[in-house]
């Protein structure tokens, strides 16, 4: 079918990804990288149905990035009951849940993509900080591994597996390791941001450190 | 004599035979005349010495063919033409024979003349021709022409002259014969034996010894007789008899010879008397060997001797015959003679022994019955017989059967029949007839009376045996019904020494004695009795639980027309009830205890059983449907029992078994309905206690919390049981909570407390609801009072506390430390700040002791609460110490050195405070990351930000389709 080719064909507008970055409260990795217009318009050109399935995703996106949950949803849903085997929908819409609260829908949309792609990272980091926000650190871990498995310098992963095992299984030197590993990454990478006010990495790897010296 | 030796040939030519006749006999008619030929019957009765000989039965002379005076003629006309002196001779002698002839024709006009001319005729020819032929034939006519002359020495002479001169004659033994009826006619016995020996003793071969040997026996026998050798002429009288009567058992004799026979009986009959009797008869025929005639003999002897008046002797003579004879169809006979002859004689006592003996020397158990059987003679030997028991059987059989009944003594005198005695008599003779006439009319009336005398002799099985031949073999008999009633009662009166049988017999008459009462029942149903015996058989198959029968036979009287009196149909309603129950029909067993009931009079005393019975029967009709599953149909069938029997003992139980099974089938409403009713009308019944438990269950499954805490009270008080009184305590009390009946609940639980402070978990759950109530009834001092019980109790027993007494503990500890930091929190730090931090420290440290108990009660989720709220205490102190109030006038400088002092106050609460949350947070790292852990890392994010503010990655949104 045609949806291969909207694997490297598809690219949020630039106003969209800001808005979402700004609502997640967290650091936001794009996706991918987006093509350029003349692509675009060369496979709109090519399918008109993959068009519109591209419209309204991009509108439901639209909703989602403005707060509109319940039009988001509502779009998302559509898409995803015309096209079940896409996981961007399915991401979007346990995104959304999770923003909402509702844990359980969320997981099981993550969980959903799971299904078309085991390997699908940033659902399985998803399932991994929800985990930790449960409680559950020892399925978190399994789930950054999980991620790490498919893509060992998939920096969130990484990053969010640093934390667990720093403060909250006081696992410090492995921890360490892997905020080293963030540090480096950053620096070869595009996926890992560099050191910032929300990420004083150099600052977490030395009180790290201190701690580790000050253990007896 | 010559009369009657005239006659001789008259009787020799009668023709025809005639039976003697034995059974022909009638003493009536017994005559000494009947023994003399011709004799008037009423002559005089001969002497002994005019005793003769009957008239014997002589050979004929030829006689002529042709007229006699024709004959004559022709002779004299012949005569004279003859020269030839033979023929001279012979028709000379011809003539005279013609002429004697016809002078015997005529001689009844005595024409001597004749005779004369005829005697001178034979004298001159005997003279004239000396040794011609035919001379002896001269002889013999010339003695006969004497004979008739009345010349009897003439005659003899001639005669004797014949016989010495003729011994080859073919005249010579008549004329022998006549020779010795001369010589007995003149009393010359001996002469007269001699010539009759002559005759007897001659050639064998000749013709006309023949002709004169029975007569010559005869007056052989008489000429003995004469001399007085009886036995020598019975011995020739027999020999008489022997040619005379046929060697058979019919005893046919020629008429001709009957009278001779009968005069030879009684010149016997004489003759045995002269000799002694009845013996003399056994000793002739011992002599003579057995003849087929001697019970002629025995009988005309036996004849002669009643005409006598001999009774004795004939009796005698008839049972020396029976004795002799005791298989001869003639023995039974003589029997019944002698009782005739006694009954003449006016002997009756000796009559009833004769009779009996009769019976049994003849009857059909008698040895002669069984020969004649045997030898194919019951006709011949039997019929009169049978003729005789006929009469004899009934009569000795009333007989006995009268002399029981008017015994009165128990016991006879010694020697003499008893009543038992005569009975047994009687019943036999009943039993022998009915036996010999199995079909005659008088059998039914007899056989009755047979099952009278048996049932007298309480021989049952004998008694019920006859009455039921009677009843069932002679339907149409009057006493057909009496007597199948009588086997009843026989039956009844031998089932009370039954019990004495073996099993197996008592087993089969009581079958036999139903089989009785059935067999009336269905034969004699118009009988006024029948009701009464259907009534018994239906006990007694009732007694057998021959349920199926029982059944059957009551609705047999229930429906019997006419109807039965009330009390048997409702005897047999009340059988069939029982049977229909035992069978387990049980609705129909229902109806008709009903219909039993529906039928009593008012104020029946048998009101209560009868109702008792149909509440069962509906009883069982509920543990039918039980067995089959089926508990709304028992329920519905248990609930029937007091509608229709409410006044039966079982009501209380049915109702109280449906309510059981209504709390099984969770019908709560209609258990609560039935448990309230049943409470109200048995009061006294034994299960009366433990409804209050399921009433109790009934009312907290339909979920009237206080009702059901009330039944719950209810058993608590009822019960005397250690062990349940605690627990129904505590469900009454957690009932009561659960209806927010909340006085009582706390009553329920405090008295629980009180009582019981053992187990200890109870007892915490106890003391944990009543802080929990009065939480909720607003009572903070009487909650405060009760959670402090429950931590000391956890504090008091801290290894076997369990994990909700912990929690509880902890609770109220918490509960506590709240209360604390209320009071910690409402102290304001106001100048001098000395003193109110002083107060504010101390009430700070109450509070931290306060969660450090929270803390020893190891409940998780309240140390991780109380190690955030000490953080936070310090953290708050902190912030108050930084917040108080500033002392007033102080210049900038002062100020900020105040300042400083306080955050060299504060910042030791501040550590503190981190120290607290950390060691909170990290519970983390041992997996407890509960609320008040994620709280702490909350407080670190903002206390610890570079430590503890390290935010996840996550995508925002996806921008990407796939």
């Amino acid at each position: 079918m045609h949806w291969i080719k909207l694997q490297i064909g598809i690219k949020p507008p630039i106003a969209l990804m800001l808005a979402g970055m700004l609502l997640s409260g967290c650091t936001i990795w794009p996706l991918n990288q987006p093509d350029s217009p003349a692509d675009q318009a060369l496979d709109q050109a090519l399918d008109p149905e993959t068009a519109a399935l591209q419209s309204a995703f991009d509108a439901a996106l639209a909703h989602m990035q403005a707060g509109q949950w319940q039009a988001a949803e509502t779009g998302f849903l559509a898409i995803h009951q015309t096209h079940p085997k896409l996981t961007g929908p399915l991401l979007n819409l346990g995104l959304i849940a999770r923003a909402n609260g509702q844990t359980d829908q969320a997981q099981d949309r993550f969980q959903q993509i799971l299904t078309l792609q085991p390997a699908h990272r940033h659902a399985l980091n998803l399932l991994g900080v929800m985990a930790r926000e449960q409680g559950d650190f020892a399925k978190a871990e399994a789930w950054y591994r999980q991620a790490l498995a498919a893509d060992p310098q998939f920096a969130p992963a990484i990053r969010n597996l640093a934390i667990l095992l720093d403060l909250y299984q006081g696992r410090k030197t492995e921890a360490l390791a892997l905020y080293l590993q963030y540090q480096t990454l950053g620096q070869t990478s595009e996926q890992a941001p560099a050191e910032s006010a929300e990420v004083p990495l150099k600052d977490w790897i030395f009180d790290l450190k201190t701690q580790l010296e000050q253990q007896p | 004599m010559k009369a009657a030796l005239l006659s001789l040939p008259l009787l020799l030519t009668l023709a025809g035979c005639q039976t003697l006749g034995l059974s022909t006999l009638d003493l009536s008619t017994l005559n000494p005349a009947n023994w003399w030929a011709d004799a008037p019957v009423e002559a005089p009765r001969p002497t002994l010495a005019s005793l003769q000989p009957a008239a014997l039965d002589l050979p004929e002379p030829p006689t002529a063919s042709v007229s006699l005076a024709q004959v004559i003629d022709s002779y004299q006309a012949l005569l004279p033409l003859v020269t030839d002196a033979t023929r001279q001779q012979a028709v000379q002698h011809r003539l005279a024979d013609l002429q004697f002839m016809q002078a015997e024709d005529q001689m009844a006009g005595t024409v001597q003349g004749h005779l004369s001319e005829a005697i001178t005729n034979y004298q001159a020819l005997l003279r004239q021709h000396p040794d011609a032929a035919g001379r002896d034939q001269m002889y013999y006519q010339l003695g006969k022409a004497y004979e008739l002359s009345g010349n009897r020495a003439a005659h003899l002479a001639t005669l004797d002259a014949l016989a010495q001169a003729y011994p080859q004659s073919p005249y010579w033994i008549e004329t022998q014969f006549r020779r010795g009826d001369i010589r007995f006619s003149e009393g010359q016995y001996a002469a007269a034996l001699q010539a009759f020996d002559a005759v007897i003793n001659a050639d064998p071969a000749s013709h006309e010894k023949t002709a004169f040997l029975a007569n010559a026996y005869y007056m052989k026998g008489w000429s003995l007789f004469k001399l007085s050798d009886y036995p020598a002429a019975l011995d020739s009288f027999t020999q008489v008899l022997d040619l005379l009567l046929p060697q058979d058992q019919q005893l046919q004799v020629a008429e001709k010879n009957q009278t001779l026979v009968e005069d030879l009986f009684r010149v016997m009959g004489l003759s045995f008397s002269y000799l002694g009797g009845a013996d003399s008869l056994q000793a002739l025929f011992e002599r003579t060997g057995p003849k087929a005639y001697d019970v002629l003999v025995y009988d005309r002897y036996s004849q002669l001797l009643i005409e006598k008046e001999q009774y004795s002797d004939a009796i005698a003579v008839l049972t020396a015959y029976t004795q002799t004879h005791p298989f001869s169809q003639w023995a039974p006979q003589y029997q019944m003679r002698i009782m005739a002859i006694l009954q003449q004689g006016g002997f009756h006592q000796d009559i009833p022994v004769r009779k009996a003996a009769f019976v049994r020397q003849y009857g059909i158990n008698s040895a002669y019955w069984a020969q004649a059987q045997q030898a194919g003679e019951a006709d011949l030997k039997l019929r009169y017989v049978k003729t005789q028991l006929e009469q004899l059987l009934p009569e000795l059989a009333n007989r006995h059967y009268v002399q029981a009944q008017n015994s009165t003594a128990p016991k006879a005198a010694p020697g003499a029949r008893s009543e038992q005695d005569h009975y047994a008599k009687a019943a036999d003779l009943y039993a022998e007839f009915v036996a010999t006439f199995p079909t005659h009319p008088k059998t039914p009336e007899l056989l009755f009376l047979l099952g009278e005398t048996r049932y007298k002799l309480q021989q049952w099985p004998q008694a019920i045996a006859a009455f039921e031949r009677v009843a069932y073999d002679f339907p149409a008999d009057q006493r057909a019904a009496e007597a199948a009633y009588a086997a009843i009662l026989a039956y009844t009166e031998a089932a009370k020494t039954r019990e004495q049988l073996p099993e197996t017999m008592r087993l089969a008459q009581q079958a036999r004695q139903q089989a009785s009462r059935l067999r009336f029942v269905d034969t004699f149903a118009a009988d006024p009795r029948a009701p009464d015996v259907l009534i018994a058989a239906a006990q007694y198959a009732n007694s057998q639980q021959a349920h199926e029968e029982v059944i059957r036979l009551t609705q047999r009287i229930v429906d019997w027309q006419p109807a039965p009196t009330a009390k048997r149909r409702m005897d047999a309603r009340s059988m069939q009830a029982h049977s229909l129950y035992a069978l387990q029909r049980y609705p129909e067993a229902e109806r008709a205890w009903q219909t039993l009931l529906a039928q009593l009079p008012q104020g029946d005393p048998q009101a209560q059983a009868i109702a008792d019975n149909l509440a069962a029967a509906v009883y069982r009709q509920a543990e039918t449907a039980l067995a089959a599953g089926n508990k709304a149909a028992a329920v519905q069938a248990f609930l029937r029992v007091g509608r229709v029997a409410p006044s039966a003992r079982l009501a209380g139980n049915a109702q109280f078994d449906a309510a059981n099974y209504l709390i099984e089938l969770a019908d709560w409403p209609n258990a609560i309905q039935v448990i309230t009713d049943f409470r109200q009308r048995y009061p006294q019944h034994e299960g009366h206690q433990t409804l209050t438990g399921k009433l109790a269950l009934a009312y907290r499954e339909s979920g009237q919390w206080t009702l059901a805490a009330d039944e719950s009270m209810r058993m608590f008080q009822q019960t005397d049981d250690p062990q349940q009184k605690p627990a129904i305590l505590l469900l009454a009390a957690g009932l009561y909570a659960r209806g927010e009946n909340h006085a009582k609940a706390i009553d329920a639980y405090r008295d629980y407390a009180n009582r019981y402070p053992e187990p200890i978990q109870d007892y915490a759950n106890a003391i944990f609801q009543l802080s929990a109530l009065y939480a909720k009834t607003h009572d903070p001092v009487k909650q405060r009072f009760w959670l402090n019980k429950q931590m000391q109790l956890v504090e008091a027993n801290a290894e076997t506390a369990d994990d909700d007494m912990r929690l509880h503990a902890a609770t109220a500890a918490a509960l506590f430390a709240e209360d604390a930091r209320s009071a910690f929190d409402a102290i304001g730090l106001s100048l001098p700040l000395e003193r109110s931090l002083s107060k504010k420290i101390a009430a700070m440290e109450k509070t931290i002791k306060a969660y450090q108990r929270t803390v020893k009660f190891a409940v998780a989720r309240f140390s991780t609460q109380a190690g955030y709220q000490m953080a936070s205490l310090y953290e708050q102190l902190g912030r108050d110490l930084m917040a108080s109030e500033r002392p007033a006038g102080l210049s900038d400088l002062e100020l900020e050195q105040y300042e400083l002092l306080l955050e060299e106050q504060a910042f030791p609460f501040e550590d503190n405070a981190i120290a607290l949350h950390e060691k909170n947070a990290r519970l983390s790292w041992s997996g407890l990351y509960d609320d008040w852990v994620k709280q702490s890392f909350t407080a670190l994010q903002r206390l610890l930000p570079g430590r503890y503010h390290k935010p996840e990655s996550t995508i925002g949104f996806s921008h990407a389709l796939d």
